[in-house]
């Protein structure tokens, strides 16, 4: 007899999934196969502590039940979106890593913008690779507010956000966030650019006109090819996600789709050593840009 | 594929970046090998991106082509591109290891360098002699370092020998040797570097030590302590973080007390060393000792360490702490107002048994903060018998916290008193917290007493769901026959949620009353999904015939769940003339439905199953592909059984 309070979330008696080695092997492989991301045999944690409320909701009895689910339920799509918002941390939120941003704001947008200026072209393309909910290109697109000013309806801007999951695009569209996503956002810019709504706050709409989201999966390579090519990429904790082939992969889809003298900024903490040797690193306080040369 | 070629071969002729990179990577896919003279002459092209596509996609193809290819780059100029064809070979070079060796004959020791390293990279054993040759004969010392090195990687024992020479070969080719003789590891290995280390420098005889350490030979302990009077304090350390990491700190409480006294002071002394493998090594040594001061001295460091950053290691100390056995100094800890010392005393109890701990906690408890009264009465309950009810009594009676009361309504479930539960615990199944009632549920059912009995069948018809819950949930885990009558009831009850635990209860029935099975018919009718997938479980696991005829109705179920797992049922009760029955089943238009039902077919085995499970070999989907695969060759492996 099962637990009575198996699906109350009581952590006495409630035990937890446990995922065999052949649901494990099972699971890695279709999850590897269907979005790129490796879990690692020393992770099986991640997918036990993460998926075990998806099994309770769904009335499962294993994982073997649970992929068989992810493969032949009527609901299998919506189950998938959740499964990746699961096993994909979303830890993210407006102006994370100030140093980076700050190198992109004064050094690395400023050199873009006043390289297409002496080209007679205003028509700049960003990518923000793993968008999650929305808080890294508006706070790209707060920041050419801030850098173009009155100049910036003069512009051709599209920041490209691309997350393979439906479920946080959906989020990143309606733009409403938290106080806890604006925890490093300096209370000027908050004023500036987002209009409180009860106990949250949306995004402006000028801010919202820059950005065209996109449900994508960055280990297919072939579908990456249709994102339009890119002055700079922002790709932050993204790639810890993947095995070092597929970092490979992707890596070379972003130097594939940025144009000749464009950057790409990876995660403070995430390095290019064994996965690339394209880019020319430039080293700015607080942030390696890695350059593709012309 | 002449497309393709043409195709590739105009991409890989373009002088622009993309293109290149482009053919480059559909000369990856297509895998071709009449390519790769062009994509080697891309190597050079001045682009790193067009570089690095290039290089992957001759790491794909791969074999002596490449190889070939590919070799004479090793003497260009340009360091990115030399890196590129080094990168290469290591990944290539197994495929004809006797034209790498040629390497090591060249004029340049730049190649014989690369030759060597290359060589490494193969995993053959055909790399071995002529690197031992050059590791004893090269005049370039970066070539004999590299040898070295190399033979390391390789792992090869033939290789002991020429290493145990070259350790009188310069410093810098020694270290290298230790390394490579450690990685080896075999007793040749050993013997080689004992020789040594009264030779070597200080600089060495500490890699040796180390490496000593890591290869774990309790010979080499003797002529390591013997070592210890005349080593400096560094190099003292690092022997003795040898010696226990050889012997083991159980092995070492059996040294004899005037081996351990002079141990002792080198003990003492690389606790003050910056390594904290090192500090840990004398740790473990200490604790062998099992004195105060060596308790005192120890407990201080697990103290300073931050539980956040340190946790493994607080762990193996806590472990060290209490294999030391119980300790005065203890009881003052966990009386103190030093609360994280308390509760790393109380951790270090917990991995106790003295009977001076229950008394001793018992007084404190009461003075302490919860947090340690949490870790107090989880050692508390393991610890105690019958006689500390007074004091599970009073916690029950005064304390708030959920998690304290768990822990002594686990002490009166494991006592077994019914009066004492219907008096201290059955309040609690009113508690807020679901975790506190799931608790006191569970002593009561521990209990198993006939006054309990009846105050859960009372329960039964409580106005809230969730105590009709647990009465039910109570009620099966007793399993009295006189609760069947109040179980059923629960069948027909208004919420979905207790209907599917009275379903559930009726598990500890059904193999014993056919009566309480056929209850189950009503509910494989239910309008709730979870209460039919609960019905069809309990009656797979009943062992009356007449089960099957329940499970057959329920195949038809419109939820392709309850159809799965009732087919599953079925296949696990090895009826063979449910087998045309099942087979409509391979039908189903859920794909899943269709794999259960072949994994069924499988199970009861026999001509007929293995008749409708042919066809299926070729399904369109690879899952039924697979499973009828698997099932075919079960049946193989029970008529070979059977022959």
């Amino acid at each position: 007899m099962p637990s009575l309070f198996a699906n109350k979330s009581a952590p006495l008696l409630n035990k937890s999934f446990t995922v065999s080695d052949d649901e494990f092997k099972q699971l890695h492989d279709f999850i590897y196969k269907e979005s790129g991301i490796f879990i690692a045999e020393n992770r099986k944690y991640l997918i036990e502590n993460r998926l075990s409320n998806r099994l309770k909701e769904l009335n499962l009895k294993n994982f073997g039940e649970y992929y068989y689910y992810l493969r032949f339920d009527a609901r299998k799509k919506e189950e998938m979106a959740k499964l990746f918002e699961s096993i994909t941390t979303n830890e993210t939120s407006f102006y994370r890593n100030p140093p980076q941003l700050q190198v992109f704001q004064d050094v690395i947008l400023k050199k873009t913008l006043d390289k297409l200026r002496s080209a007679r072209t205003k028509t700049l393309r960003i990518w923000s690779a793993g968008c999650s909910t929305g808080e890294e290109p508006y706070t790209l697109a707060i920041m050419l507010h801030e850098v173009l000013r009155a100049e910036i309806g003069t512009w051709d801007i599209k920041i490209n956000a691309m997350d393979l999951s439906l479920a946080v695009l959906g989020s990143a569209r309606h733009g409403l966030y938290t106080e806890y996503a604006l925890r490093t956002t300096p209370k000027e810019i908050i004023n500036k650019y987002f209009v409180p709504k009860g106990s949250q706050f949306e995004i402006k709409p000028e801010l919202k006109h820059l950005i065209h989201f996109m449900q994508g999966n960055l280990s297919d390579r072939l579908s990456l090819k249709r994102v339009e090519r890119s002055h700079i990429v922002f790709c932050r904790n993204v790639i810890i996600y993947f095995d070092d082939e597929m970092k490979k992969q992707v890596i070379s889809s972003f130097y594939d789709n940025l144009l000749p003298g464009g950057y790409m900024f990876i995660g403070h903490s995430e390095s290019l050593h064994n996965i690339s040797r394209s880019f020319k690193p430039e080293y700015h306080p607080g942030a390696i840009v890695y350059l593709k040369q012309e | 594929m002449q497309n393709n070629l043409k195709r590739i071969q105009d991409l890989l002729e373009s002088s622009n970046p993309d293109e290149i990179r482009e053919g480059a990577y559909l000369s990856a896919d297509c895998g071709l090998n009449e390519v790769v003279p062009m994509l080697v002459q891309r190597i050079v092209f001045p682009n790193p991106g067009v570089q690095e596509a290039v290089e992957g996609a001759l790491r794909k193809i791969g074999g002596q082509a490449v190889l070939y290819a590919v070799l004479p780059f090793l003497r260009m100029e340009d360091s990115a591109v030399r890196n590129i064809a080094m990168d290469l070979l290591r990944d290539v070079g197994k495929c004809d290891v006797v034209a790498l060796t040629e390497l090591l004959r060249d004029d340049d020791p730049d190649i014989r360098i690369f030759g060597a390293d290359i060589l490494g990279a193969t995993g053959s054993a055909l790399a071995v002699t002529p690197l031992c040759h050059s590791l004893l004969r090269d005049p370039e010392t970066n070539v004999r370092y590299q040898a070295a090195v190399s033979l390391g990687v390789l792992g090869f024992p033939e290789a002991a020998e020429s290493l145990g020479m070259a350790l009188k070969d310069e410093e810098w080719v020694q270290f290298a040797v230790i390394e490579a003789l450690t990685k080896i590891g075999d007793e040749s290995s050993v013997a080689a570097l004992l020789i040594a280390l009264d030779k070597s420098t200080e600089l060495v005889a500490s890699s040796i030590v180390d490496a000593l350490g890591k290869l774990g030979y309790i010979k080499a302990v003797p002529m390591l302590i013997r070592a210890l009077p005349h080593a400096s304090v560094p190099l003292a350390n690092k022997i003795i973080c040898a010696v226990v990491n050889i012997v083991g700190p159980r092995s070492l409480s059996m040294l004899g007390a005037h081996e351990y006294s002079k141990l002792k002071a080198h003990l003492f002394a690389a606790l003050e060393d910056e390594d904290t493998e090192v500090q840990d090594a004398a740790i473990s040594g200490l604790a062998s000792g099992k004195g105060d001061e060596e308790f005192a001295v120890v407990f201080k460091i697990l103290s300073s360490l931050n539980p956040d950053t340190d946790g493994e290691r607080m762990l193996k100390i806590v472990n060290i702490l209490a294999g030391m056995g119980y300790h005065k100094k203890l009881a003052e800890l966990a009386a103190g107002d030093d609360e994280a010392a308390a509760l790393l005393a109380v951790e270090i109890m917990s991995r106790q048994n003295d009977p001076a701990i229950v008394p001793l906690l018992e007084s404190v408890f009461w003075q302490s903060p919860r947090d340690l009264q949490r870790a107090m009465l989880l050692v508390l309950v393991a610890r105690s018998g019958a006689g500390e009810e007074g004091f599970f009594s009073q916690v029950l009676e005064r304390h708030k916290d959920g998690s304290v009361l768990k822990s002594a309504m686990y002490y009166f479930g494991k006592l077994g008193n019914s009066e004492l539960i219907f008096e201290k615990i059955f309040p609690f199944l009113d508690h807020p917290y679901n975790d506190v009632k799931e608790a006191a549920l569970e002593a009561c059912i521990t209990v198993r007493s006939p006054e309990i009995n009846k105050k859960l069948r009372e329960m039964s018809k409580n106005e809230q769901d969730i105590h009709r819950m647990m009465a039910f949930y109570a009620l099966g885990r007793y399993g009295t026959a006189e609760n069947l009558p109040y179980i059923v009831q629960g069948l027909r009850d208004p919420s979905a949620e207790v209907r599917r635990v009275a379903v559930e209860a009726l598990h500890s029935f059904v193999n014993t009353d056919l009566g309480a099975m056929n209850m189950l018919e009503q509910s494989l009718s239910d309008e709730n999904s979870a209460v039919r997938l609960a019905a069809i479980d309990v009656l797979g696991g009943c062992k009356f015939p007449e089960s099957v005829d329940l499970l057959l109705k329920a195949m038809k179920d419109a939820d392709p769940w309850v159809r799965a797992r009732c087919v599953e049922s079925l296949g696990k009760k090895r009826y063979d003339t449910i087998a045309p029955q099942l087979a409509e089943l391979l039908q189903d238009d859920q794909t899943l439905v269709v794999i259960k039902a072949i994994e069924a077919l499988a199970n009861l085995g026999g001509a007929v199953a293995f008749k409708y499970l042919l066809p299926f070999v070729d399904h369109p989907e690879p899952e039924v592909q697979d499973a009828a695969a698997a099932a075919l060759s079960q049946f193989r492996d029970q008529r070979e059984g059977q022959v």
